[in-house]
Formats: C-alpha cells, sequence, structure tokens
C-alpha cells in the first residue's frame, strides 16, 4: 500500500551492468530504474517507449521497469512521466540490458508544493502518508470512499450497513478527521456516525491519509487526520481530448457502478484545459450468507464539471461538482426501543425479511452535495507564489422515517430531520522559499457556516466563522529534513434554539493554537520519520445541544453546553525499510493524549418516554489515551512473485475513568500473494488471494454496550486483475470474489451488527477503459 | 501584455461571483419543535358492558414529550373482580391548544398499527374487539377480569408497516408503557 518512493542510495548502481552471453536476436531484456534526477528517488509509475520497436511499459511505484523480447539495435528510448519533462536518449542494445537508470528532471511546474526552476528541488514530504492511486485505486472501483480506505493500513470503517461508511482514522472518525474534497473541506452533517462523506470516488485519481497532527495547513481540528481526495490536475491533461470509462458491477447488491469522463486541452488556446466527469450508481437489497437485507439499496448520480487557464506565471480554475444518492436504511434496524434492539438481536434472522428488490422504501436518506471552487494563483517571483481559493458548499441531508409524527395532511411523508448547511471558504497562501534549503507557506483560511433544519429537532440551528493562520516551513540538510509549523485558529458561533416556549440564541467562542514539528532521516536502506504535533477542536453542536432519541442506536443522547475544547497532543515514528524491490516494510508506532476528549458516556437513570425507557448518554470530557502500532510489509519471494502482509493495533483509554473506550476498531492482520501468470509486450495478467482476520475487540466490558462485541471472523478474497493494450490504450479489468467462502460474520465498527450479519459472498466484475477522442 | 489584461478581468469576474455568492442571510428562526407532533397522554376508558360497576379512566400523561420533565400522571389500573370491560384507547398530543387527537391517525392507519396488551400477575383476559379488516386493531378491547389480585398491564403499540401479520412480533414500538394493576 505504502507508495511512497525510496531514496535510491548506491550510485554504483548508475554501472551499466552488461551480460557476458551474446542473447539471441530479439529476446533481449532492458530493465532498470527510472529516477528524479534532483532527488535520486525513484519515479513512480513513468512510461517507457521504445519507438523503432514500438514497445512500451510502466514502471512500477517504486520506478522499476522491464522492456521484454527487444531485438538488437540502436533505439529510441523515450520516458515520460507527469511531473517530469520527457527525456528521449539513443541507446545501443547488443545484450540484454538490466540495470538501466534514466533519470528524469522535474517539470517546472510539479505537484510539490514549491518549484524553483534554478535549483530545481524536490523535497521529499517529511511527514508519512499513505496514498491510493493508479492500480490500487481501480481495484477500489465501486466502493464507497469508506470502504476504499480500508486500503490503507490503521483505517478502518465506521459503517451503518453496507451502504454507509466513514473512515476511522487510528480509532477516531467524524469530526476528528477532516476530509479535503479537491483541496475544500468536505463540510457535511459529519457529526453522525450514519452520515457518511458526500464525495463521489470516482472522481479521485489519488486519496492520500495523512494519519494524526502532522498537517497543519488545513485546520486546528486535525485529532485523528486528513483525507485528500484529488482528482488528476488540470495541468497535467494531455493536448486534444481523452476519456475514460469506468465500470464495476457486484454480484451481492447486482450493483452497477459506472463513470464517464471526458477532458481536453484544445491547441487554440494555449494553457486552458477543461474536464467533464459523471458516474451513476444503482444497487438492490444485499444478501448474508442466509437471508437478503430488507431496503438495502442505494442510488446515486454524481457530476463534475472543471475549466481550468493557466501558463508559467498565473492560472485560474473552476470546479463544480454535485453529489445526490438515496439510501435505503436496513428495515430491521429501525427499533422503537431497546426491547425492540434485543428482539432484533436474538431473532436468527431479521424479522422484517424480504427477496431481492432494487426499490428503496422508508427508512431511506436522500442527501445532496453541491460544490463550487474557484482557485487564482500567481507567481509573484520566482522563489513565491500567491493563491487564493474559495469554495462554496451546500449539503442538504433529508432523512425520511415512516412515523405518526412525519405524516402530512395529504398523506405524504415530510423527513423527519432535514438539515441545510451551506459553508464559504476563502483560503489565501504564499507558497515560497527563502533560502535554498527553506521552503514554505504562510496561509490564512477563512470559513462560515449556517445550518438550518425543517424537519425535527435534533441540532440547533447555527451561523459559525472560522478564521485560522498558519505558517509551515521546511528545512533540508544531506539525510535530515525537518517541517516545522504554527496555527492560531478563532471558531466563533451563534445558535437559535427552542427551550420550551423561548427562542434562546447563545454564542459560543473558542480559540488556541496548533503546532506541528517534524523530522525526516535518511540512512542507508532506512528511513526514520518523527512527528510530534498538538491540535485542538472546538465541541460541536451536536455535542453541546443534542437531546432525543437516537433511532437506530435506541438511546437518548444529551449534550453539554458547558463543553470545553479538546486537546490533543500527539507523537508517531515509523521506521520505513527499503531494499530495492526485495522488500519494502514499515513500522509506526503511535501515541495520541488528548486531554478534555468529548466522549458519549452512559448516566442512570434511564429516560422514560411514552415508547419505554431509554438508556441515556451525555457527552463528557475526560482524559484519553491513543496508541497502537501499524506494520506492513511486502517481501518478493521468488521472481516477480511478491508476499504482502499488514496489521494494525490501536488501543483507547479513558484515563480519567481508568478504563477503555468503546467503538474502537479491533486488531487486523491481512495478508496475501501476487503471482504474475503472464506479462508480455504490456499485456500482464496477475492473480492476488489474501485472507484478512479480524480479532474480537476484548477491550471493551461486555456491560459497556448493548450487546457484547461479535467474535472474531476471517475473510478470503481473490482477483484477477489485468492490464491489456490495445493500440494505445490501456485496458484495466479484473474479476473477483470478496468473502469467498461465504462466512457468516458480523464486524464490531458496523452499527447494523446488532440486526443482522454482514455480507456473503459477492463477486465482482470492472474495468476501465481509456480512449481518445482527437489528439 | 494582453494575457495580464485577461487575467485581471478574470479575477474581477472571480471576486464579483464572490460577493454575490456570499451575500448571507441570517438564518431564520427554526421550527418550534413544540409545533412538532407528540403522543403526550394515552387515556383508556373502561366501561362495564353489564353497565353495573362505575366507568373507570386511567391516564399517562407527559406532556413535555421525550426526556425533560418525567410523566406527571401514571395511573393504576383499578378494575372490579368478575367483570367484564369494554375499553376505549385515546391518544392525545395535548402539548397543542386544542389537543390533537392521534388515535385517529392510528386508525387511519389501522393496517400499520396493533396495540398489545400484556397481563402479568393480574386476573385478567384482553380481547381485541377492532378489526383493520384482515387483522385487530386493539384501539377497542375486552377486559375480563377474575378474582382479586395484584399485577402488571403492558401496553404496546407496535408499528408495522408492511410486516404486520396479527403478531406483535414485527415492526418498532411506538408506544410502550406498563402500568400497575389492581383487581379489587
Amino acid at each position: 500500500m505504502n507508495i511512497r518512493i525510496v531514496l535510491l542510495v548506491c550510485i554504483s548502481c548508475l554501472m551499466m551492468h552488461t551480460s557476458k552471453a551474446q542473447s539471441p536476436q530479439c529476446q533481449l531484456i532492458l530493465s532498470g530504474r527510472i529516477v528524479d534526477a534532483a532527488t535520486g528517488l525513484g519515479v513512480a509509475h513513468a512510461q517507457v517507449l521504445l519507438r523503432e520497436q514500438q514497445k512500451t511499459t510502466q514502471a512500477d511505484s517504486l520506478g522499476y521497469f522491464t522492456l521484454r523480447d527487444l531485438c538488437a539495435g540502436n533505439l529510441t528510448l523515450t520516458t515520460k512521466h507527469l511531473n517530469h519533462e520527457e527525456k528521449t536518449e539513443k541507446i545501443q542494445l547488443k545484450t540484454s540490458l538490466r540495470n538501466k537508470i534514466i533519470y528524469l528532471t522535474c517539470h517546472a511546474d510539479t505537484l510539490h508544493e514549491v518549484k524553483i526552476k534554478r535549483s530545481k528541488i524536490h523535497w521529499e514530504d517529511v511527514t508519512v502518508s499513505n496514498r491510493i492511486q493508479g492500480n490500487d485505486l481501480f481495484l477500489s472501483s465501486g466502493l464507497s470512499l469508506g470502504k476504499a480506505l480500508e486500503k490503507v493500513n490503521g483505517v478502518y470503517s465506521l459503517s451503518t450497513g453496507n451502504a454507509i461508511s466513514k473512515p476511522v482514522i487510528r480509532g477516531m472518525h467524524s469530526n476528528r478527521v477532516l476530509i479535503l474534497n479537491n483541496g475544500i473541506r468536505q463540510e457535511g452533517q459529519q457529526w453522525g456516525n450514519e452520515h457518511a462523506p458526500e464525495i463521489d470516488p470516482f472522481m479521485a485519481k489519488d486519496i492520500e491519509v495523512v494519519k494524526g497532527a502532522q498537517s497543519i495547513r488545513y485546520g486546528s481540528d486535525i485529532i485523528g487526520g486528513v483525507i485528500l481526495v484529488n482528482p488528476k490536475a488540470m495541468k497535467d491533461i494531455a493536448q486534444g481530448i481523452q476519456g475514460e470509462w469506468n465500470t464495476a458491477l457486484f454480484r451481492n447488491g447486482r450493483s452497477a457502478n459506472t463513470a464517464l469522463m471526458l477532458e481536453g486541452r484544445p491547441q487554440s488556446i494555449p494553457g486552458l484545459s477543461w474536464r467533464l466527469q459523471g458516474s451513476a450508481k444503482r444497487s438492490g437489497n444485499t444478501q448474508t450468507p442466509d437471508y437478503f437485507l430488507k431496503n438495502t439499496g442505494v442510488k446515486e448520480l454524481n457530476y463534475s464539471l472543471s475549466l481550468a487557464w493557466q501558463n508559467a506565471k498565473q492560472g485560474l480554475e473552476v470546479y463544480h461538482s454535485y453529489f445526490s444518492t438515496d439510501i435505503g436504511i436496513f428495515a430491521g434496524s429501525h427499533i422503537g426501543n431497546l426491547t425492540d434492539l434485543y428482539n432484533a438481536f436474538e431473532a436468527d434472522c431479521p424479522l422484517d425479511s424480504a427477496g431481492f428488490s432494487y426499490t428503496i422504501a422508508f427508512p431511506y436518506q436522500h442527501i445532496q452535495h453541491r460544490l463550487l471552487k474557484a482557485v487564482a494563483w500567481r507567481q509573484i517571483s520566482p522563489h513565491a507564489q500567491l493563491k487564493f481559493i474559495y469554495g462554496l458548499q451546500q449539503n442538504r441531508r433529508q432523512e425520511f422515517d415512516k412515523t405518526l409524527q412525519t405524516k402530512k395532511p395529504d398523506g405524504t411523508y415530510e423527513p423527519a430531520l432535514d438539515f441545510l448547511l451551506v459553508t464559504h471558504h476563502a483560503d489565501l497562501s504564499l507558497k515560497h522559499q527563502w533560502h535554498k534549503r527553506i521552503e514554505g507557506e504562510i496561509g490564512l483560511n477563512g470559513f462560515f457556516q449556517t445550518n438550518r433544519y425543517f424537519g425535527n429537532y435534533f441540532i440547533p440551528n447555527v451561523r459559525k466563522l472560522q478564521g485560522g493562520l498558519f505558517w509551515v516551513e521546511k528545512w533540508h540538510r544531506n539525510a535530515l529534513s525537518a517541517e516545522a509549523g504554527v496555527r492560531y485558529d478563532i471558531n466563533t458561533f451563534q445558535i437559535w434554539k427552542w427551550e420550551q416556549q423561548t427562542l434562546i440564541s447563545p454564542s459560543h467562542s473558542f480559540h488556541g493554537p496548533a503546532a506541528t514539528l517534524a523530522f525526516r532521516y535518511q540512512l542507508p536502506l532506512l528511513t526514520l520519520h518523527l512527528s510530534m504535533g498538538t491540535a485542538w477542536r472546538a465541541p460541536y453542536v451536536n455535542e453541546l445541544y443534542s437531546d432525543g432519541v437516537h433511532h437506530s442506536a435506541a438511546s437518548y443522547e444529551i449534550g453539554d453546553r458547558r463543553l470545553t475544547s479538546e486537546r490533543s497532543y500527539n507523537t508517531s515514528f515509523t521506521v520505513d525499510i527499503n531494499r530495492k524491490q526485495f522488500l519494502d516494510m514499515e513500522i509506526t508506532g503511535f501515541y495520541n493524549y488528548i486531554k478534555n476528549y468529548i466522549n458519549l458516556q452512559p448516566v442512570m437513570p434511564a429516560t422514560l418516554t411514552i415508547r419505554g425507557a431509554f438508556p441515556t448518554f451525555r457527552y463528557t470530557q475526560i482524559n484519553a489515551l491513543f496508541s497502537g502500532i501499524e506494520m506492513s510489509a511486502s517481501l518478493k519471494v521468488y521472481k516477480d512473485i511478491r508476499w504482502n502482509v499488514k496489521g494494525n493495533l490501536t488501543q483507547a483509554k479513558d484515563i480519567s475513568n481508568k478504563k477503555f473506550i468503546v467503538g474502537i476498531p479491533p486488531a487486523r492482520i491481512e495478508t496475501d500473494l501476487e503471482l504474475p501468470l503472464y506479462q508480455r509486450k504490456g499485456n500482464e495478467l496477475h492473480w492476488v488471494s489474501g485472507i484478512s482476520y479480524t480479532f474480537r475487540q476484548n477491550r471493551v466490558a461486555d456491560s459497556a454496550d448493548y450487546v457484547p462485541a461479535p467474535p472474531a471472523y476471517l475473510l478470503c478474497h481473490t482477483d484477477l486483475h489485468s492490464t491489456w493494450k490495445l493500440g494505445r490504450i490501456k485496458m484495466l479489468a479484473d474479476v473477483g470474489v470478496n468473502n469467498l467462502l461465504n462466512t457468516r460474520y458480523r464486524d464490531y465498527m458496523n452499527r447494523n451488527r446488532y440486526f443482522a450479519d454482514e455480507l456473503g459472498r459477492n463477486v465482482y466484475v470492472r474495468f476501465t477503459f481509456p480512449f481518445v477522442l482527437k489528439s | 501584455m494582453k494575457k495580464n489584461k485577461t487575467y485581471s478581468a478574470l479575477i474581477a469576474i472571480f471576486f464579483g461571483l464572490i460577493l454575490t455568492t456570499t451575500a448571507c442571510k441570517k438564518p431564520v428562526t427554526p421550527p418550534n419543535p413544540n409545533e412538532e407532533e407528540l403522543i403526550t397522554t394515552l387515556l383508556m376508558t373502561f366501561t362495564d358492558s353489564a353497565g353495573v360497576k362505575p366507568s373507570t379512566t386511567v391516564a399517562f400523561k407527559d406532556p413535555d414529550g421525550d426526556g425533560g420533565n418525567n410523566p406527571t400522571q401514571w395511573d393504576t389500573i383499578k378494575l372490579a373482580a368478575s367483570t367484564t370491560y369494554n375499553m376505549s384507547l385515546l391518544l392525545l398530543d395535548e402539548s397543542k391548544s386544542p389537543a390533537d387527537t392521534i388515535s385517529n391517525e392510528v386508525l387511519a392507519e389501522a393496517s400499520e398499527h396493533l396495540f398489545c396488551f400484556t397481563i402479568s400477575g393480574a386476573n385478567c383476559q384482553v380481547k381485541r374487539t377492532d378489526s383493520d379488516g384482515t387483522y385487530e386493531i386493539g384501539l377497542q378491547s375486552k377486559w375480563t377480569t377474575g378474582a382479586i389480585s395484584n399485577g402488571n398491564a403492558e401496553v404496546m403499540l407496535r408499528h408495522q408497516p408492511g410486516t404486520k401479520d396479527g403478531t406483535c412480533t414485527p415492526g418498532a414500538t411506538d408506544i410502550s408503557l406498563s402500568f400497575l394493576m389492581q383487581i379489587q
């Protein structure tokens, strides 16, 4: 999973190794590595072409490539990569060449924050992050963002059924995890456990996860981590008109997902590029090994439009996206009180059962999310770039629940919950390089948000104003690099709420500093990362003012308006071992102390209502300690056969009450074997099979939850994926099975575990078909 | 130079766009949750079918709904021994003025609702006497008491959209109240 490129240590590898034996004609091999000229790091996924013999291949994530079945002669070798200048060189091939090093230099405008033509420095990020892109991203297509992110070690998904899932980073989620959707903070009703991020995963070409409080640029409230979901950069769009068609079909739920993208760069208007993208999804009732889950269908329709213009000195970009979904809520999970919950839990099969259907009935969620983003940047000097980003988001969440209370006189039903959240962002930043060893960024973030509700009360109307100032600098010398950042934020909001017959409108104000410090030290075959940070988060309105029954949880939740902000002190240490292609291993230990952690704790007595007594929970502040380890390794077993293994363990302690915090993901170990079955002329066929074992969450007393944590489970999966070259087009396709053995299990992090089993066997077929309409 | 002009023009349009979109309104007054529909009151009126014993009404009242203050009235069901009563059930929302009769809505959606009565300890048999056409509802019922005894009566309203089968098992709970019961 870890696709970060590694430092090449042996300059001696430059030496071309020439085999002595004379190879027969047209069976020669040219292999080697593509390396960044400035840093000596491998360049991932570059394309290598041999003009004369029309051979092409793509380098792997570490920059290694192999071209087979070559004929002897004078060849023109061209190497292309998005962020680097194209390079062409003549080589004379007499015998197989196995250690060819190709050096690429950076583009004037690269992915990296600061680019200086003279020094051409590409600085490795000091902080540690995990990325899903390219093939890995393809292998998660058709999944929701929350599920796709489970590919990252240490990330779990908090689900409500199969359709709603949100990422949990090192035991934290919702308001403690920030998601940046194409550079804009995603603002939905993220406080709710059953509110998934409103992002179309087909839009993304690169998903990056930064765990802990490492990234201070995006906000002070990054207690758990940041997830950056990005489409392909507009400047990387090639001349002409190209496109891509993606489809993913799943047997379980008879789900169809399809996405179409068109992008181009007209020759007549230099610097202009555009993109249109849309996706649709339809799925019906999903199936456990024994029964169908009634009302678990999903409908989704999304699109996005982008237009950008830029030259060497300045650029403008406008982006608009629309996301809409209807998600059926498993009928058996709607309960009136705790007795209903116990009855549902004890039944062998949900009392409310059905066969297959695409129909989405009550209860269901209807969500729409609109985003408008505009970016303007200008290179004000060779050493400084000024950038302005504006974002407008509108999030409408309606939750329909067929009850007596929501029936209108005309017989139709009003949404039980109905929220409209409107958010404006304005960010101004200056990226600069003071010195050849120091580069950084200073910025201002502004945020204005209003929340209104139209249905039943759950959280009040809110008007929120937030402002922040940050300053981050990176320094680098030989094997050591360091990054330090500080920021200060002010967060003020006013709420409007009825109390008995009076409308109250109190204001709240929070402010405070945040800081990070990170080091990266490069040793031969080993990289060490140390990061430390402190961040804070103001209580959210639901933690302050919620007061009511949570129907999916059969609990009565009470906010506390005296809550103060919580503060985290975060340390993490990573050892990254890299022995070329042979072994890539990463071990991380983290320690996150949170003062005044806002936690939902049970209180006595239960709340009496006409529907019965409800266990009652109140938002309380405790001191908490989150700690854990994450380990991943990829080992070359024999020839091109790779063995991958990863595992993680997180524990969360309530120090104030000397017990464990509930709702923390259990430990998990995953392993798989990757077998190349066929590799010829750019056509490849790989077979991956693996197992994943999730432990039982034992760190919670059985009495702390309505029902004990489900037992440990083992799942098997298998996947056959291929790359096919059709002329200039490279098509990806795969077919596979999840839960191969049709295992009956329940997952601790799925709210539906109270009511039903997880999905049974699921067979899928997926493909990505890029095409060129005009070049 | 020309490009710079284009750029400035684009910047101006862009800021114009922001100014128009940021012209924001104050969040309007939220809907008063006190105007939402609630079931605040449950009334059970027992009438002797022979017309001999006096009629009695048993009430549960929680005027502010869920949470907040505890219920203000939660009567004990007191019935005469060896008597057959007709019981009529009424649900009200007394947070409104005039009070809203929620049981009319239950009747309108009779095919989705079922009242369940469970007696424990007391000598009493309950039989629902009304029907939605297929299954019973329970807004009307017959309570037949036996010898003098004490116990509990649990009154439940099950919401069973699409799953009503005459039993109390399917669906979710709209009402669940346990009354003390005396047969005297």
